[in-house]
């Protein structure tokens, strides 16, 4: 599953899309996608959809999640980029 | 409770009309004298609606939930987004903010700080795009979709 990670002016990852069926588009409804904000990089990245923590995860899972997206962001060519 | 699934809903606001004299598909609720809200049930029903509310000296406006992908956002980030229906909506003012509901989406306090306008005549049909500027002032992370309301 691809997702977007958008990274922190310190490097940080400030956030991710996740994927569900859920929120699909629909039609009718406006597309709507992240952008870079300033100083902001958006870094695309693949993940197992198993990976990606539920609604009701734990902050433990939560921050393994968190570093499994630094490793694989920081294998990716943007992702390096600074 | 409202269903995310749900088709998008038309709230119609305006001096206080009677539910008798909506259509019968509609499901309505008086919420007060000044307000009526009616959902409606499929998007040809909220071209509808919008017209209604025109006839009747109001102004109508559509909702929609669950826009974009769900997204996660640390506490204290800040996150952009571009949103629209890639045509031209010259009369169509738009705001979008963040749609919590979900248990992950506890203890944030997520905010819409900015929100932005842009006619792009480039690479496509002449079109307007729409920003959000979210940011995160909670102590949690969260999770979130936009939800989108456009005027008329």
């Amino acid at each position: 599953m691809k997702i977007m990670v958008i990274i922190g002016d310190d490097g940080r990852i400030a956030g991710a899309t996740v994927e569900s069926p859920r929120f699909e588009s629909r039609i009718g409804y406006p597309s709507a996608s992240l952008v870079a904000g300033e100083g902001q990089r958006l870094v695309e990245v693949d993940v197992p959809g198993e990976m990606i923590p539920g609604p009701d995860a734990g902050s433990a899972e939560i921050e393994q999640y968190l570093g499994e997206l630094v490793k694989r962001v920081a294998r990716t060519k943007d992702g390096r980029r600074k | 409770m409202v269903s995310l699934t749900s088709p998008p809903w038309l709230w119609t606001c305006r001096g206080y009309v009677k539910p008798s004299t909506l259509l019968p598909s509609r499901h309505t609720q008086k919420l007060s004298s000044q307000l009526l809200v009616s959902q409606h049930r499929d998007l040809d029903d909220t071209a509808h609606g919008n017209v209604v509310g025109r006839e009747r000296g109001g102004i109508a406006m559509a909702y929609y939930d669950g826009v974009g992908p769900l997204t996660w956002i640390r506490a204290g980030e800040t996150q952009e987004w571009v949103y629209g229906w890639g045509d031209f909506r010259g009369d169509t003012m738009c705001i979008a903010g963040p749609d919590l509901d979900r248990n992950g989406s506890a203890y944030g306090l997520v905010w819409a700080i900015r929100q932005g306008k842009r006619m792009r005549i480039d690479n496509g049909p002449v079109r307007h795009e729409y920003f959000v500027t979210v940011h995160n002032d909670g102590e949690a992370d969260v999770y979130y979709t936009l939800q989108v309301v456009t005027f008329p």
